[in-house]
């Protein structure tokens, strides 16, 4: 290993990642500001799964004890997600209130894509940095291990590659979520606990030798599936004539065209205001 | 004693994980680790498995297996570098650098030096070990491309790691090639420049499984291989002068350990002399009849040679031989005989004998010189008190399948002396009485033999008292050592019989006792010593637990009666290096005498003191002077005091059984006992401000020939002047892992690059395309 596997592992997991934060997010302080709080609050959600697990670790490496413990894990964390869609309903209508106050324009759809990203980012670069950035720094030494399941790639590359397909599966699950849901579209809102469920249950496969050779392609593809998925309905619902406003946060905006003239060439302008 | 803060062995985290690439527990990891990060679910806390692997700690222990340096029977252990007056001994890398090559078994011995590749570490069974190491001796270039090599504990090989010869120089008698130790291959004196580590058994098994990945894998350097990595850095260079001007080595060297029976008398001049002490007119003027036994042990991994047979089933017998020569029951007898030994006996449990005699070399050189400067002040012991010498080694197999006990008298050349073969053969025939076992025998060694071998402390006597000074080595072997375990770490203590070792003390404290009383030869002594056969195999089972057993050592029942060890309990019979001394030789500081050095002068005090209600010569108590009666027991009446003030106790009484606990149960007794600490240490130096005025790390050792003349009266060889090189911090250190290819490394780097600038374009231009389609509307 060394410095250019370090480096390279570490770009591999974390590029895109770092990508959508500073092309996307970073540009925007509201954005980085939530994403760095909904990043403290997923990253209490994973210690609480992890003192749960406390007093049955270590589990025993079969498949088994592990269908629990993922089904118990991905509940929880998509209870969560609840809790992160009631905040983006309370984040809302406070910035449309400001807005309002200040005679702006209330937040527009492609505001509210950008805090779904900022939660989305913010749930991918825990599990990140939790599993993935936790063990990276041993990938500087000159070690490197093998399973004999799988012979074919390092542990390492395992962990960078299926941190890849969750960072990106975690992050567009939650832009079709908060859309979904404020669409009141529930077969869209559903994909992202049903992804993450069938991402976590695929990795079961990793028990069966050579098991690797499908699940970290698989997931690489769920993941490019669901984040173009997310790209895709970002790029309808902001750029349909008349774009809507998703009204969940003030009624009397549903199915209005809500984005004044001032921001039409400019989305993120709202959010730039509400500041 | 070993390196403390400024080198220290490496105490490099338990492998929890035999974490073999094939091995089944990475089969665990893995499924786990992607368990975890597919479900973001757990980070498994660390409540430990050693099987494993529930956090980052673990991991890193999976990729690199650490072997702990732990030494002792079973332990892992490293060659390290000793230099002597002509040259350097062990093993070192070749510079500072750490080196690393690829782990490769060897199963044989390949024909060529030129066979074997480069790069590489190799993994021997102990068989092969030996043959590979002449190899490298007998070609410098193979020996400059091994990279290191790595040696399996197990199987035991048929061969000794010292010479056929050892110690030849010394030898009293002219051919001075007779091989005492036949299957001796000279590893102990081999200079290699390359690392070779001791692996203990769970290494073993990870190094084992990661050659034969290597092996797979056809050694191929395009794929990941399993390399070793070794940190084997030796600050010294040249030789024993060279690194002493340098002070990057210190002296191997420790303290020797005696103790009189009876007690010498207090010094003249000195008031407050216990009650029942014989005045100095009465018992000054003693000869002395000394009874050795040597402590340490050698090998090419110093500590991991545990020495069970040579020299530590000697060591144990003569130390319950002088419990029961010392008990209550003998001097009782004694008592009420009206009789006192017409000898001393001095007891001398002698340090540092396998480098070159060190240790009953500087005994006879401080017993030499005036009393008023030496460690031996007041003991009042001469050459001229020089009255027989009693060795006892080796004697741990002379139980022979029969059920006998088969000993042998060595002598000078011309064979033992007479009365004391004699005395030795009656003690022998009289085995069976209080309990001993039916069959024991002593025969003088055979004629084939030139003499004493010169391994034999009783030699340096030999040399300094003259031919008419009767000596004897009371051992196991015949004409040569028994075995191959001499001088290695298989001299172990399941290889030696204590039923041996107790018959032998017996033996040893009967022949004693009557040559003490003034007989001698085959006569029966004026007054028996009564012998409670069990009571002396209790003692040796509990010596052998606390010398011998590496999970106890000294945290066993007895020692804990008698002393605090310092270090955890460990016994190390390696005698390792002597920062400094103590301004008084006596003082027991833990700093300066190694935890053996202090059991056996506390175990020896209370053997060889009498008890209260003997000193007051008034009734008939049995064993309360006896060892396992000391320290924490109650022996009522007797003054309590600290070791460590040095005024605790009168003048001619000793303070043994103190113990590092709270008053009063800590305090140890004022024994009317001569116990003291002679310091072991080659006799071409001089410690320099050894009166304290330096700090424990402070370098003080200086050359010296104020011996020379000494030396050159007695026909003494050079001193070697053994020394042990310094290390620096986390040496020595041994990592296995495995190492991918270069390019792996590469193409790594060039795939996470192109991830994130396809990242990058994707989303900027997504971004333009947004923009662009926007503006349309």
């Amino acid at each position: 290993m060394g410095a250019a596997s370090f480096t390279g592992l570490l770009f591999l997991g974390c590029g895109p990642l770092a990508t959508v934060f500073v092309l996307c997010l970073a540009s925007k302080s509201f954005l980085v500001l939530l994403a760095l709080g909904s990043a403290f609050y997923w990253l209490c959600t994973l210690l609480l799964i992890s003192a749960l697990f406390r007093a049955w670790a270590p589990l025993e490496p079969s498949p088994g004890p592990y269908v629990g413990l993922l089904l118990v894990a991905v509940l929880i964390q998509e209870l969560a997600r609840v809790g992160i869609w009631r905040f983006h309903l309370l984040s809302c209508r406070v910035l449309n209130r400001i807005a309002q106050e200040q005679r702006d324009a209330p937040l527009s759809v492609a505001d509210r894509f950008g805090l779904a990203l900022a939660y989305g980012f913010s749930h991918g670069a825990v599990h990140s940095a939790f599993f993935f950035a936790a063990w990276l720094p041993l990938a500087l030494g000159d070690g490197t291990i093998y399973s004999a399941a799988c012979p074919q790639l390092s542990f390492y590359t395992v962990g960078a590659l299926s941190t890849l397909g969750m960072a990106a599966l975690l992050t567009g699950g939650m832009v079709l979520w908060l859309d979904g849901l404020e669409r009141r579209d529930a077969k869209q809102a559903a994909l992202a606990p049903a992804t993450h469920l069938a991402a976590a249950l695929l990795t079961l496969a990793n028990f069966a030798n050579d098991g690797c050779l499908a699940t970290v392609p698989l997931l690489l593809a769920g993941g490019a599936a669901v984040a173009a998925a997310a790209g895709r309905r970002w790029w309808q619902r902001t750029t349909t004539v008349p774009r809507l406003a998703a009204g969940l946060g003030s009624r009397q905006s549903q199915g209005v065209e809500v984005a004044p003239s001032s921001s039409a060439g400019d989305p993120d302008a709202a959010l730039d205001r509400g500041r | 004693m070993r390196r403390q803060p400024q080198s220290s062995r490496s105490t490099g985290r338990a492998t929890p994980v035999a974490a073999a690439a094939a091995g089944a527990t990475m089969r665990g990891l893995l499924r786990r680790a992607l368990c975890c990060l597919a479900a973001l679910a757990v980070l498994v806390p660390a409540v430990q498995a050693q099987s494993q692997i529930t956090n980052v700690k673990d991991l890193k222990a999976a990729v690199y297996t650490e072997m702990t340096f732990t030494g002792g029977s079973g332990g892992g252990d490293a060659c390290v570098r000793l230099l002597n007056a002509s040259g350097t001994i062990g093993c070192a890398t070749p510079s500072r650098q750490r080196v690393e090559g690829r782990l490769q078994r060897l199963d044989t011995l390949l024909p060529s030096p030129d066979d074997y590749p480069d790069g590489t570490t190799f993994l021997l069974p102990p068989a092969l070990l030996a043959g590979f190491l002449q190899q490298c001796a007998a070609s410098p270039s193979l020996a400059s491309r091994v990279v290191g090599v790595l040696v399996e504990p197990q199987p035991p090989p048929s061969y000794s790691q010292a010479a056929q010869a050892p110690l030849a120089e010394l030898a009293l008698y002219a051919d001075r090639s007779y091989p005492w130790n036949p299957t001796g291959s000279g590893l102990i004196g081999m200079a290699l420049p390359f690392p070779v580590f001791l692996l203990d058994n769970v290494t073993t098994a990870n190094a084992q499984q990661r050659a034969a990945y290597n092996a797979d894998q056809g050694m191929n350097s395009d794929l990941a291989l399993n390399y070793a990595r070794m940190t084997l850095t030796m600050d010294a260079t040249g030789n024993s002068s060279a690194c002493l001007d340098a002070q990057s080595c210190l002296p191997l060297g420790g303290h020797s350990v005696l103790a009189t029976l009876p007690p010498l008398p207090p010094p003249a001049n000195s008031s407050g002399a216990p009650a029942g002490a014989p005045t100095a007119a009465a018992a000054a003027d003693l000869p002395a009849l000394w009874v050795l036994a040597q402590v340490d042990t050698a090998g090419l991994f110093h500590e991991a040679a545990v020495g069970a047979d040579a020299p530590v089933s000697g060591l144990i017998a003569m130390l319950a031989a002088a419990e029961a020569l010392g008990s209550g029951n003998a001097s009782d007898a004694m008592a009420a005989a009206g009789a006192r030994y017409q000898r001393r006996l001095v007891f001398a449990a002698l340090a540092g004998e396998p480098w070159g005699l060190m240790g009953s070399k500087r005994l006879l050189w401080e017993l030499s010189t005036a009393p008023s400067n030496s460690s031996l002040a007041g003991l009042g012991l001469t050459n001229a008190s020089l009255d027989g010498v009693l060795e006892v080694n080796q004697v741990g197999r002379a139980r022979q399948p029969s059920g006998t006990v088969q000993l042998f008298a060595h002598g000078p050349a011309g064979g033992p002396p007479a009365d004391f073969l004699a005395a030795l053969q009656a003690a022998a025939a009289n085995s069976s009485q209080g309990g001993g076992p039916a069959s024991v025998s002593v025969a003088a060694a055979s004629a084939a033999t030139p003499g004493l071998p010169p391994t034999a402390s009783a030699g340096s006597f030999l040399r300094v008292g003259g031919p008419s000074v009767p000596t004897v080595l009371l051992s196991g072997f015949n004409e040569a050592f028994q075995g191959s375990t001499f001088h290695t770490q298989y001299d172990a203590l399941k290889t030696i019989y204590a039923d041996s070792i107790a018959a032998t003390a017996v033996v040893l404290a009967r022949t004693a006792h009557a040559l003490a009383l003034g007989g001698g030869g085959a006569a029966a002594p004026a007054v028996p010593l009564p012998i409670d056969y069990a009571a002396v195999r209790v003692t040796v089972d509990a010596l052998m637990q606390c010398l011998l057993n590496s999970t106890v050592g000294l945290n066993c029942p007895l020692a804990k009666r008698l002393m605090t060890p310092t270090a955890g309990g460990k016994v190390s019979h390696y005698i390792g290096i002597l920062r400094t001394l103590t301004a008084d030789p006596q003082m027991p500081e833990g700093n300066v005498k190694s935890d053996v050095e202090r059991f056996l002068w506390n175990f020896l005090a209370f053997a060889t003191a009498p008890t209260p209600a003997n000193t007051s010569s008034s009734s008939g108590s049995s064993s309360g002077g006896g060892a396992a009666g000391g320290g924490g027991g109650d022996a009522g009446g007797m003054l309590r005091c600290q070791a460590l003030n040095a005024t605790a106790c009168p003048a001619g009484m000793v303070c043994a059984g103190s113990r590092s606990l709270p008053a009063p149960e800590g305090l140890g007794y004022c024994l009317n006992a001569s116990a003291l600490f002679v310091p072991s240490y080659s006799l071409a130096l001089r410690c320099d401000a050894c009166d304290g005025a330096k700090t424990l790390y402070d370098y003080r050792w200086k050359a010296a020939n104020e011996t020379a003349a000494w030396e050159q009266q007695y026909g003494w060889p050079p001193d070697p002047m053994w020394m042990e090189s310094n290390w620096p911090l986390g040496t020595p250190a041994l990592t296995l892992y495995l190492k991918e290819a270069p390019a792996t490394g590469w193409a790594l780097l060039a795939s996470g690059l192109a991830v994130t600038a396809a990242s990058i374009a994707v989303t900027l231009g997504i971004q333009w395309a947004h923009r662009r389609k926007l503006k349309q509307h």
